[in-house]
């Protein structure tokens, strides 16, 4: 069973989460403090932690930082706050998503299947298919209505970076590291330039995405479906 | 701050303990300067202190180390002996006000004798003036002063025993001091000092608890001249700290009398102690201060005894003169002691100005009346060997002199009589008024000519260069004051005051153009009498939107100068003024961001919270391939609910906030039982029941409020309470009655609130230590206050003895409620 780490100073969230996962089948382990948090991951790993970031004394921030000290396992972070600065570093500092408050179960079920997917990943699926393009990993081509789409070889990188995630939230900063180099970590105009292309050339109506998602300020995800 | 009326009665003993019981209360207390070499039992008391590093002042005395003490920080620092002089310029006190600045507690103790105003007291008590003085207004600026007493037997005793200084340490002049007389004395200057202050606490307290409805004030002014005026200002000192009066210096300035060094000390001395220092004008000390005192409207005048010159036993003293003239105000004639050179506190009634002086007056008609005879019988013993013309030049000298010494008027006079003599005595035929040389007739005639012009020329001479002396001291007087004033915290009031009383004006204000016309900025005096269109307007400012109306229109041109002069004083004042006015401003509209910036962070993070739980829950509800069981279902619905009881008093919060801060409170006061609003206080708060004691009995009298928001300021109070108790504790509400209102008290057991965070819990979206509580949006207890005081109700924080927070709300009594105190 999935065992999962909810770590929210409100009790009345802690309740809601509780029971929802419980009723979705997953083993639900409760802390109120980041303090408490880091004592209960060291003692019982857990599959994953629901973070929130507004904790009262241990910032939801160090939480990360600590937990990241031993362990890869995979951080969700539920935040109230508008401001990308947070979410950017707590992405950063190592957490894999985030969910802004308040958030609908779906959704947070999604993030949650997609995280813990790419951590206990299924044998690697050589191509993904959507119901517009394919893409093939092993022959490095995309394929749009049985034709072989041209895509320059940064485009192609930064498709088969996305697409090799789906679901996730992949942060600007690792896009542009992966693909150009560490130095070019600032260069954020080059990906928009990029993700323009590469949607002209394969969303059905690139005003519109709805595979290659945009989350302004902060990175882009791939919804295969 | 720890007061003693001698070395040895235990201050250092007290500050010491009290530095041991906060260290053993966990604060962080260091030991900064303690004077105590020798006294062993001293540093037996405090073998656990930290003992900060010193340094050595030039006198090889340890001071405070500053930069170190700054690096180290600790919470409270122990510093004896706080009048000591490290060297000329600057004190111990100095260093502790520094310390103090940077947020250090401190700790310290004070002699009676090193106190400014004691000066000259001690100095009688004792026999010498004490070698080191702390200005008044530190020691009184102490947050707590606290007497350490002890009978002058007991002190002898210990100074017997050696426990006050090592024997070798007492000298003649220190035995002096530890006489029982003196020691008795000092104690009771001490006792009195402080019983001082302790009446002007209280008279503070009720004042300030009298919503600001201040009696009249007593004035005190003292005037001052040449030496040994320092005594005159701290007796009078100490009559303004006694009465808690103004204090009100003056000084008179005469033409061609130059104020020296004294009067520059003691201004010094008086503006130290609290006081004002103005300057008038005046031909006649008596008649000066008199009009002064009656302009200032003082209720005591401290003058110095003048001994008599010798020389002039008619002079009337001042003070008889003043007491002549002055009407209902106390005069007080101080000793002064005479100096060396005959210097007197305040000149000798003389006159002098603008008008010409009568005693000059009297001098010329006399060289008129007696001179001109006795030249003239002079020359007819040498009339063989003076021709008429020369006898005329004699004349003409003569008729100068008076008309230069008593005017235009005494010189005609002059000039007719030695015609008359002359004619008489000179011209032949001799004794006889016909005159029948034609050539003396042209001399004489010539004669009376020029004698007119220049009794005339010789006068308006003598005229114009004392009205320059005038306007030269006037100008002075004005370029002094004006220098007091620099670094005033706003100069234009004081500055158009001074300007009043110098020219002796009965009003002076300055007018700015608006757009609806001349309107007064600042105005001094009588305001009735001012008209910018009419009397005397001086523009102050280049673009003539500022203008100095003065009521008068009698103004000599001098005098017209010196005001223009002036002029740029006042634009300058009434600039810094306005850019003061800027500056607050801006810090208002900071304020009022910092406030939005607040609302939005509460609005953005509170609101989501109970909206995420809805979220969370509903969505989930909705989800239909999850299986919950029934407990679960009705867990998610309960949380929704109680979510949205959440949301909805927060905006409840949030308007209540803005009604109360527009003022837009509907407010019905009407006679409530006190513990039938407790109880419904008490009824919305869940937890309420387990921890809460209430003793608010039913036999109390009904108090006039509001009941709802009563209701909801006693709900919020107890909810913050709880909010803030350990578990297991209980918060107590009491009530009861005193005098004619009833206290409500809310105790609880918490940690308390610090003297300093007080008022700024009351702010809105305050949470000390940003502690995220489910009460709402931080504005309970904001808002607890806004509704207590719109019901004329007060609201205080105390202690509660041990630990923990006392707030209480002082209720009225209802009018309509006629059971007596025995009820």
């Amino acid at each position: 069973m999935t065992r999962i780490l909810v770590v929210d100073d409100e009790i009345q969230i802690r309740r809601a989460l509780d029971i929802n996962l419980r009723a979705h089948g997953y083993d639900v382990v409760l802390a109120a403090t980041g303090e408490e948090a880091l004592t209960e991951a060291a003692a019982n790993t857990p599959d994953l932690v629901l973070l929130d970031l507004g904790l009262a004394s241990l910032d939801g921030i160090d939480v990360i930082r600590g937990l990241r000290g031993w362990t890869s396992i995979p951080i969700i972070v539920l935040s109230a706050r508008d401001g990308d600065a947070s979410k950017v570093v707590a992405l950063d500092a190592g957490a894999d998503d985030y969910v802004t408050k308040p958030f609908s179960i779906n959704e947070l079920l999604a993030r949650l299947r997609a995280t813990l997917r790419r951590h206990h990943p299924a044998p690697e699926e050589p191509v993904v298919e959507t119901a517009h393009f394919c893409v093939d990993m092993v022959n490095k081509r995309v394929t749009r209505n049985d034709e072989s789409v041209h895509l320059t070889p940064t485009e192609w990188e930064i498709v088969e970076r996305l697409a090799r995630n789906p679901g996730r939230l992949v942060t600007q900063r690792q896009l542009l590291q992966d693909v150009w180099g560490p130095q070019y970590e600032s260069e954020t105009n080059y990906l928009r330039v990029h993700l323009a292309a590469i949607r002209r050339k394969l969303e059905p109506d690139p005003g519109q995405p709805r595979y290659f998602i945009t989350e302004p300020g902060i990175g882009y995800r791939f919804e295969p479906s | 701050m720890y007061l003693g009326a001698a070395p040895g009665v235990g201050k250092s003993h007290a500050m010491i303990e009290e530095g041991v019981r906060r260290a053993a209360r966990g604060a962080d207390v260091v030991i900064g300067i303690l004077d105590v070499t020798g006294r062993a039992s001293i540093e037996a008391l405090a073998p656990g202190l930290e003992r900060a590093p010193t340094v050595d002042g030039p006198a090889g005395i340890p001071e405070l180390d500053m930069t170190s003490l700054r690096k180290r920080r600790p919470r409270v620092v122990l510093v004896d002996n706080l009048a000591h002089h490290i060297d000329a310029h600057s004190g111990r006190w100095e260093s502790v006000e520094q310390l103090l600045a940077d947020g250090i507690d401190v700790i310290t103790t004070v002699n009676i004798s090193n106190l400014e105003s004691m000066g000259d007291l001690v100095a009688g008590i004792v026999g010498s003036a004490p070698a080191e003085s702390i200005p008044d207004s530190v020691v009184r600026a102490a947050d707590q002063i606290e007497l350490v007493d002890m009978s002058p037997e007991a002190l002898r005793r210990r100074l017997a025993h050696g426990h006050v200084y090592p024997p070798d340490r007492v000298d003649a002049a220190l035995a002096n001091v530890f006489r029982a007389e003196v020691l008795g004395k000092l104690r009771q200057l001490t006792l009195l000092w402080l019983a001082d202050r302790v009446e002007e606490q209280i008279e503070r307290q009720l004042t300030s608890d009298a919503d600001d409805t201040r009696g009249v004030r007593e004035r005190i002014v003292v005037a001052l001249g040449g030496q040994g005026g320092d005594r005159l200002v701290r007796r009078a000192a100490r009559i303004a700290g006694r009465t808690g009066g103004h204090l009100v210096g003056v000084h008179v300035v005469s033409p061609g009398r130059a104020p020296g060094r004294e009067l520059e000390r003691q201004r010094g001395l008086l503006v130290g102690l609290g006081g004002v220092y103005r300057e008038i004008l005046g031909d006649n000390v008596a008649e000066a201060l008199a009009e002064f005192a009656r302009v200032e409207q003082a209720t005591q005048l401290v003058i110095g005894a003048i001994p008599r010159h010798t020389g002039e036993p008619s002079s009337v003293s001042v003070a008889d003169e003043l007491i002549d003239r002055i009407g209902s105000v106390d005069v007080h004639i101080v000793g002064t002691e005479p100096t060396g050179n005959q210097s007197e506190t305040l000149p000798k009634t003389h006159t002098a100005g603008a008008v010409r002086p009568a005693r000059v007056r009297a001098a010329a008609w006399a060289l008129c009346i007696l001179g001109l005879p006795l030249l003239t019988a002079m020359l007819v013993t040498v009339r063989r060997h003076v021709s008429v013309g020369s006898a005329l030049m004699f004349d003409l000298c003569l008729v100068m002199a008076v008309a230069a010494l008593g005017g235009l008027r005494a010189g005609l006079v002059a000039s007719v009589g030695a015609f008359g003599l002359t004619n008489w005595f000179f011209t032949p035929p001799l004794h006889n008024i016909t005159v029948t040389d034609a050539q003396n007739v042209v001399a004489l005639s010539v004669f009376v000519l020029v004698t007119v012009v220049v009794s005339f020329l010789v006068d308006r001479a003598a005229r114009r260069s004392r009205e320059a002396a005038a306007a030269r001291a006037e100008a002075a007087a004005l370029a002094r004051s004006a220098a007091t004033l620099v670094g005033a915290h706003d100069p234009l009031p004081d500055l158009l005051e001074q300007l009043r009383a110098t020219f002796g004006l009965a009003s002076a204000s300055v007018f700015e153009l608006t757009g609806e016309g001349w309107w007064p900025t600042q105005v001094s005096g009588h305001p009735e009498l001012l008209d910018p269109a009419d009397g005397t307007s001086i523009d102050i400012s280049a673009d003539g939107k500022l203008r100095l109306v003065v009521s008068t229109n009698v103004l000599r041109p001098e005098q017209l100068e010196v005001l223009r002069a002036f002029a740029d004083q006042l634009a300058m004042a009434v600039e810094a003024r306005r850019l003061r006015v800027d500056a607050a401003n801006a810090d208002l509209l900071t304020e009022a961001n910092a406030l939005r910036a607040a609302l939005l962070q509460a609005v953005s993070h509170d609101f989501r919270t109970p909206l995420a739980t809805i979220k969370a829950s509903a969505s989930g509800l909705l989800h239909t391939d999850a299986a919950f069981s029934e407990s679960d279902r009705r867990q998610l619905l309960v949380d929704i609910d109680d979510a949205a009881d959440r949301l909805d008093r927060m905006v409840r919060d949030l308007l209540d906030m803005s009604r109360l801060q527009v003022g837009a409170l509907d407010l019905s006061l009407r006679s409530v039982a006190l513990e039938e609003v407790v109880a419904a206080a008490l009824a919305g708060q869940p937890t309420a029941q387990d921890r809460v004691e209430v003793d608010v009995p039913e036999s109390l009298p009904t108090v006039l409020a509001d009941a709802a928001l009563l209701e909801r300021a006693v709900a919020n109070l107890v909810s913050n309470a709880i909010a803030w108790s350990p578990e297991g504790t209980a918060v107590k509400v009491q009530a009861g009655r005193i005098g004619n209102s009833i206290d409500l008290r809310i105790v609880d057991r918490g940690p308390g609130i610090p003297q300093d965070d007080r008022e700024r819990i009351f702010l809105p979206f305050q949470r000390l230590g940003d502690r995220s509580n489910d009460a709402g949006v931080g504005l309970g207890l904001a808002i607890a206050r806004g509704f207590i005081e719109a019901m004329g109700a007060r609201l205080s924080l105390d202690d509660t003895p041990g630990s923990g927070l006392t707030m209480t709300i002082r209720l009225q009594i209802a009018d309509d409620d006629h059971s007596g105190p025995e009820s």
